[in-house]
């Protein structure tokens, strides 16, 4: 995990992250893993084990749902994708945070207007 | 005498890897979707030009160590019961033990713990067995104790 960013922030973030990148397309755990860095530009980065966790805990909720398959490498592989609670949660979960980010940046540019 | 050529064996690291939860309640397949995503990040690391053991010990390191997984994993601590086998020890040792202990008296004590039992803890099991296999909602518990509810989820309760 990038010290930048505390536990606390990455844990809040991981379920959203995740639905988000299983609602574009079906994934595996190290694909998930190597989309967030990719996106972040590097900068972001859960200590992978524990992404399967948050996977088992989304999949307990029944936001995603797995499945063994052999992939085109003859690899045996997890992937998961979204279910259609997991869609809804998906919305619920950009609306709040498209809100968090405005109400973030509606108080941050106050507080530029007071400083000048 | 001639040096011994030090030859790295994927396989054998993982193994070894493996072997280090041994002890924990992964199951198999978090085991093997840990193990296949440490294989995954040791080739992508080689491919990219890493000495082996160099890549071994960055895929190590970047997975996390075993008590920092054992740690995230056991907060999904209803997830053993997914394996069928545990789930039926749990669902019926507990009441097959009650009938052997009562011999067939039906004392009043019987009475009161296979009550219990039956409408108690098998709500309970049952309802982690559901959740582990993402089958009802938290919120969906209550439903669980009225008459027929478990009907519905035969499948999901006693087949893999």
């Amino acid at each position: 995990m990038n010290t930048e960013f505390s536990k606390d922030l990455i844990a809040s973030v991981a379920a959203p992250l995740i639905l988000s990148i299983l609602n574009r397309q079906e994934s595996y755990g190290y694909d998930i893993i190597k989309q967030v860095k990719e996106a972040s530009g590097g900068k972001l980065e859960f200590s992978d084990g524990t992404l399967y966790p948050i996977l088992r805990k989304l999949e307990t909720k029944g936001l995603i749902k797995s499945e063994w398959r052999i992939a085109e490498n003859e690899k045996r592989r997890r992937y998961y994708q979204i279910t259609s609670k997991g869609e809804l949660q998906f919305e619920q979960e950009r609306s709040n945070w498209d809100f968090m980010y405005g109400l973030l940046n509606q108080l941050w540019k106050k507080n530029s207007i007071d400083l000048a | 005498m001639e040096k011994e050529q030090h030859r790295f064996s994927l396989e054998t690291h993982l193994h070894v890897w493996r072997n280090g939860f041994s002890k924990t309640t992964l199951t198999k397949d978090d085991l093997d979707e840990l193990t296949q995503h440490l294989s995954d990040h040791f080739e992508e690391l080689v491919k990219g030009g890493e000495d082996e053991d160099e890549a071994w010990s960055t895929a190590v390191q970047t997975i996390g160590s075993h008590e920092v997984i054992h740690r995230e994993f056991s907060k999904v601590w209803y997830s053993f019961l997914k394996n069928t086998v545990i789930f039926y020890i749990l669902a019926f040792a507990p009441g097959a033990a009650l009938l052997l202990l009562d011999r067939g008296n039906h004392s009043n004590w019987f009475l009161l713990a296979f009550g219990i039992y039956l409408f108690i803890y098998r709500t309970f099991v049952d309802f982690f067995r559901l959740r582990s296999k993402g089958i009802i909602s938290k919120s969906d518990f209550w439903t669980l104790l009225l008459p027929g509810t478990r009907n519905r989820y035969f499948r999901g309760l006693y087949f893999s």
